[in-house]
């Protein structure tokens, strides 16, 4: 359409609407004398006109969550805030100073605003003292939970400093057997946070940090929960919101069934085959939110020996890279992974939470023969 | 915000004409300005979490004109400029938002009728967006009307003050405008 027939458009409407509505149909047909195309046109317009259109009568500023921001200096409670190190979906991480007590360097979570203060307390209490019961060396610390009083929702944790899993292990060119070594301190922790009732639910590389020394900490323990349930309630709907990464989320997460220590295993899983094969099992980049839950929920991940070779990721460097990075050439790693190393990830990534490892104990069972094996040459 | 203050006012004064040298230079000024009292806002008003566009604009105005050196002009262009801002900064939240929820490494809040929803209306955002550009080809006018009420939240007098035009031309733009957009934001759901 170009501005002349818009213009001509506009004069004939604002005629119109000196008609009352039941005539203007009638009236625009003189109007637009024969000409088919722009009373159908105007028409259209005329409906539009009649019709309520909540978007255009609202407000633009009510289609997008501004995220909200908390300075330098800003103290909540008896913590103040440094820096923001991280961002996640329903909260912030900063990097804050404890004022009293220990004054200790914590990392401070703040969950995003608007949340329901009463009854996010009452859980973060209940929750708290179970959170408080996991006392492990490979687990960070949870600090405190509260609500500040200008209603802002927080959990403090011993502040970490250190690389991701994934990181570390490609910088320092680890082998599979170093690689395994520290992924079993993972599981051991994970294993103690099962004892005592606790599922992480958002296990991945980024929440396992190794620290100068090599000590491995795992990051926000049940935190993943707490944000859960203090989101529920301001929500209209019942069904409440889920945070997770959908890289490491198992089947059950995506499709909102019942979270078990399975669903921990299942992201554990995809670490390890994250860890020895270098690719993740399922290419979801870039992926619509429908496709990755299908892909999650349907499709089967390669074996870890053959996505070595993965078409849709390659080029002959990247294969070569990931097996460099382990120490060795592309031939041996997909040795090393054939039989044994294929079988404990299917396993564990297995879609139905019931046919995975039912304890991460046995996984690390099967690992440990693993790496036995790898050390006789044979894979069992 | 304070520095600001005289150079806002100081540069709104060389405006008049449309100057598009100044203009370029307000822009940023404005948007920075704006876009900080948003967060402020957003954080003094957690529980609630209601921000209005009308309010902001106004704020900003406040803050960041001197009153005793502003005429009723360039109060005008100010409510311009601001909505302009609005825009800005809104679509690129919208676009910001649209990208976080692509692909498997980003934490995401998920699977759900509200959160679907949220990324649908930033979707819806970004159309109207696109569709309000469209609009500007045919008639400019008409798509500044709806810029500074659904952007910046103008009332129908600010309007016809900004634009210079009489609170009737200001209704029936709004009323054309708002039709045809309503048109296009549902051709386009067809197809998409």
């Amino acid at each position: 359409m170009d501005q002349a027939r818009w213009k001509r458009i506009e004069e004939i409407f604002e005629s119109l609407l000196d008609y009352p509505p039941q005539s203007r149909p009638k009236a625009l047909k003189g109007m637009c004398g024969g000409d088919e195309e722009l009373e159908k046109e105007i028409l259209l317009l005329l409906k539009e006109d009649a019709r309520e259109n909540s978007m255009i009568d609202g407000m633009a500023i009510d289609y997008v969550d501004l995220p909200g921001v908390v300075g330098q200096g800003h103290v909540i409670d008896s913590f103040r805030v440094e820096r923001k190190i991280g961002e996640g979906g329903m909260s912030n991480v900063y990097m804050a100073q404890e004022l009293t007590g220990k004054k200790r360097k914590i990392a401070l979570k703040l969950l995003r605003p608007g949340l329901n203060t009463q009854s996010i307390l009452r859980r973060f209490q209940r929750e708290h003292e179970i959170l408080a019961r996991l006392r492990h060396p490979n687990i960070a610390r949870l600090i405190k939970v509260g609500v500040s009083e200008d209603d802002q929702p927080y959990i403090a944790m011993e502040y970490i400093e250190g690389e991701p899993l994934d990181t570390y292990c490609d910088k320092r060119s680890l082998t599979i057997e170093e690689r395994i070594e520290l992924f079993q301190v993972v599981c051991r922790a994970v294993q103690h946070a099962h004892i005592n009732k606790v599922v992480h639910r958002d296990l991945k590389p980024a929440n396992i940090l190794v620290e100068a020394d090599g000590t491995v900490k795992l990051l926000d323990f049940g935190i993943s929960k707490l944000i859960d349930t203090a989101d529920e309630h301001t929500k209209i709907t019942k069904t409440g919101v889920h945070v997770m990464t959908p890289q490491y989320a198992a089947p059950e997460q995506v499709r909102s069934l019942e979270i078990t220590v399975a669903t921990d295993i299942y992201a554990l899983g995809v670490i390890l085959y994250e860890l020895v094969a270098g690719n993740p099992p399922l290419a979801l980049d870039g992926l619509g939110i429908f496709d990755v839950q299908r892909k999650i929920c349907t499709e089967e991940p390669q074996l870890p020996s053959e996505a070595l070779t993965r078409p849709d990721y390659l080029g002959e460097s990247h294969e070569a890279r990931i097996a460099s990075q382990r120490g060795t050439n592309i031939a041996a790693l997909r040795k090393m992974l054939q039989g044994a190393m294929d079988t404990i990830c299917q396993r564990a990534l297995a879609k139905s939470p019931e046919d995975r490892y039912k304890m991460v104990e046995y996984l690390m069972y099967d690992l440990k023969r693993y790496v036995i094996g790898l050390g006789m040459g044979t894979s069992w | 915000m304070s520095d600001n203050l005289h150079q806002i006012t100081q540069l709104l004064g060389e405006l008049t004409g449309g100057n598009r040298a100044v203009l370029d230079q307000l822009m940023p000024l404005v948007y920075d300005g704006l876009h900080d009292i948003a967060k402020r806002q957003l954080y003094k008003e957690r529980s609630g979490h209601t921000l209005s566009s009308t309010a902001l604009v106004h704020e900003a105005y406040l803050k960041m004109v001197d009153q005793n050196r502003i005429t009723w002009q360039n109060r005008a262009h100010f409510f311009a400029l601001a909505s302009q801002a609005m825009r800005r900064i809104l679509i690129n939240y919208a676009n910001h938002r649209k990208a976080q929820k692509r692909g498997g490494n980003q934490p995401i809040v998920t699977f759900h009728d509200d959160n679907v929803a949220k990324e649908t209306r930033a979707d819806e955002l970004l159309a109207m967006d696109e569709a309000l550009q469209r609009l500007a080809r045919l008639n400019e006018r008409q798509s500044k009307v709806v810029e500074y009420r659904f952007f910046g939240g103008l009332t129908q007098e600010e309007i016809a003050e900004v634009l210079g035009v009489s609170v009737q031309t200001v209704r029936l733009d709004w009323r054309l405008a708002r039709a045809w957009l309503g048109k296009e934001m549902k051709s386009d759901e067809s197809e998409g």
